[in-house]
């Protein structure tokens, strides 16, 4: 059992993610916007972050730069669905191999077994 | 007396005077080589033409007053020597400044030494004359220049008489012989529809005609047809020009083909339609994909903890639309949004034959698939399954229309074929069905997402966009050729790739690729 930090703006989402990682055993903290996420880092105990890119206020790949500064222990896995704007789309950044400065990267929708592989890969990774 | 006044005034107002002039006999004729030979007894009546010292010093006065580079002219009529009638013109500038044209009309009366005895004559202001005259050529130059000008000038050039029913062509310059390939014999007097053709819009047609009757100024897009019979696209600004009262006198046209233009434009269009599409859609599937996830996850979590249960059923019906959702997105990305795949240097044949084996599973059992290549050992660059994602796309399509039975033949040639004179060649991949075939509306559109012509529920109308948007990718192109009853040949033309160590090769652009017949249908054009 892990204890991972959702940051995510969409509440649905959200709810899913946090179903599915407790159905999975894990502690699950969540944050709505990129501030909130940090500030809950800052307190610690954080093994693995979960964070949506696109938000708004701060954004995932700047939660993920500062968020190593703060936890350098912990490990980050972004997911994305594209920009709102549709200046990015998942299948631009899948090819271009973009990962936000994430240890791992999902591009939205994904299935429920493929959130499950990546967390435990990530939470049993010695170190993390 | 009286009269001899009166005279003279009247021949001041005409600005002629009248002279009589008796030279000097020489006394020695061999004194007379080195002189003018102007001393003598003048009498002048008339104008002076402002002339000093004429009355004291003779036609010396005159002498003075005579430019000089017209000096020989005016000795000309006073010189000793033959002729008996005598003319000439020369210009005086006289102490005023101002210069005069004079022409002096003389007799001579001949003195037995053979040297003038004796030359009455007239001299006349001829100034205004000249000055008419050269304007008068001033005109005459500038009016045959701007013809020159206008004959070969760049635009295409004619003008109808507007007096005349049915406004026959009067004037046709150069650039519409090479325009239009006719001769201004053959088209003077013409009217100058004989340009139109069986593609000519009758709308247009109308709107010349409504344009003339009106005898307003309008510009006018038609299909013309040169004297070999292509057609072209004309740019045509039709001018009235009226007369002082109002009437019309002519009509001015000017012609331009603006066929490749056109064809550009269209293209440019097509590129911004489909960017600003792709652009939405990439919004649009932020949304989707957003909204999917907990669709994705939360039902996956129930049919987890309803294994066996028997609701089961439905939570997989719901699964399986938010992935076939999740599909569609991600095709409609693939179309609007091409990026950089792993493409790699391969042999066309190589590439088609292992697509083919895929193809051939998909398209099912009533179909034939031959496999025809014509030219093999051209190298392009691409991905193996983007080329295969192509093949199917058209093939899926090729089937559908023969309704799930017929023979798909797949051509691969050289395009153009070897030996011609391009710097550059594409392998040619022909995926040919004798199916129902598309009318020209269809084929416009076949490329834009979501336009299918299959029944609801099969098809999502993105084979085709898809399809485009990977072989764009690659640097090639997709053209349809197709007709209703005859069936489509959808070719992919890939740039061959140049050895890697060769110097780059430039990459041919879109429309260089010639349009082989009418019926072809380059997918950048409408």
């Amino acid at each position: 059992m892990s204890t991972i930090l959702v940051i995510e703006d969409v509440p649905s989402v959200m709810l899913s993610l946090r179903i599915v990682l407790e159905g999975a055993g894990h502690a699950v903290q969540c944050a709505t916007n990129g501030e909130d996420g940090l500030a809950a880092l800052r307190r610690g105990g954080i093994d693995l972050v979960v964070t949506d890119i696109w938000m708004p206020g701060t954004l995932g790949s700047s939660v993920i730069a500062e968020g190593r500064r703060i936890a350098p222990g912990t490990g980050f896995l972004a997911i994305t669905g594209g920009a709102p704007n549709g200046s990015v789309t998942p299948d631009q950044l899948a090819r271009d191999g973009a990962d936000f400065g994430a240890d791992r990267i999902l591009f939205k929708p994904f299935q429920r077994h493929e959130l499950i592989a990546v967390v435990t890969d990530m939470t049993a990774a010695p170190g993390a | 007396m009286a009269h001899a006044e009166s005279l003279t005034r009247a021949l001041q107002s005409a600005r002629i005077a009248f002279f009589d002039y008796v030279p000097d006999r020489p006394r020695d004729p061999q004194t007379l080589a080195g002189t003018l030979g102007l001393a003598g007894t003048l009498e002048w009546v008339g104008t002076h033409f402002g002339i000093r010292d004429l009355d004291s010093r003779g036609l010396d006065a005159v002498a003075d007053a005579v430019l000089a580079e017209d000096r020989e002219s005016f000795l000309g009529v006073f010189r000793p020597g033959q002729g008996t009638a005598r003319g000439g013109e020369f210009r005086i500038s006289p102490a005023d400044g101002r210069v005069t044209f004079l022409y002096c009309d003389a007799n001579v009366d001949m003195g037995e030494d053979g040297h003038p005895a004796r030359i009455v004559g007239t001299l006349h202001d001829v100034t205004a004359r000249h000055r008419f005259e050269d304007r008068l050529s001033d005109t005459l130059r500038e009016r045959e220049m701007l013809l020159a000008v206008i004959d070969a000038c760049p635009i295409s050039i004619t003008v109808s008489n507007g007096r005349l029913p049915d406004l026959p062509l009067i004037y046709a310059n150069r650039t519409f012989e090479t325009l239009t390939g006719y001769g201004r014999d053959e088209v003077l007097g013409r009217n100058c529809r004989f340009l139109q053709g069986p593609n000519t819009d009758p709308a247009v047609v109308q709107a010349i005609r409504e344009t003339v009757a009106a005898g307003v100024q309008a510009e006018i897009r038609l299909v013309n047809y040169r004297k070999d019979g292509t057609a072209f696209l004309n740019r045509l600004v039709l001018a009235p020009i009226h007369d002082e009262q109002g009437a019309l006198t002519a009509y001015l046209g000017l012609q331009a083909d603006i066929t490749d233009e056109a064809r550009r434009e269209d293209a440019e269009r097509q590129r911004q339609r489909i960017e600003a599409m792709g652009r939405m859609m990439g919004g649009v599937a932020h949304e989707i994909n957003n909204l999917l996830q907990p669709v994705t996850l939360l039902t996956e979590e129930l049919i987890a903890r309803h294994s066996g249960d028997a609701d089961r059923a439905y939570l997989d019906v719901v699964l399986n639309c938010a992935l076939s959702a999740r599909r569609i997105i991600g095709d409609l990305l693939a179309f609007s949004r091409p990026g950089s795949r792993r493409a790699e240097r391969l042999l066309a044949d190589d590439l088609l034959r292992d697509a083919l084996v895929l193809v051939r599973k998909a398209v099912g059992p009533g179909i034939l698939t031959e496999l025809d290549i014509r030219d093999g050992g051209i190298a392009v660059r691409a991905d193996r399954t983007a080329f295969t994602q192509v093949l199917l796309n058209l093939a899926g399509n090729a089937a559908a229309a023969m309704a799930g039975a017929g023979v798909i033949q797949i051509v691969l040639r050289a395009h153009p074929p070897d030996g011609a004179p391009q710097a550059w060649r594409s392998a040619r991949i022909d995926v040919v069905d004798t199916g129902s075939g598309m009318d020209r509306k269809t084929v416009e559109r076949a490329f834009e997402p979501f336009f299918t012509t299959k029944p609801v529920g099969q098809g999502t109308g993105l084979g085709l966009s898809v399809a485009y948007g990977l072989v764009k990718e690659m640097g090639g192109e997709i053209i349809l050729d197709s007709a209703p009853g005859r069936g489509t040949t959808a070719s992919v033309l890939l740039p061959e790739a140049p050895q890697e160590d060769a110097k780059p090769r430039e990459t041919p652009k879109p429309q260089e690729i010639p349009k082989e017949d009418d019926h072809h249908v380059h997918h950048t054009r409408h």
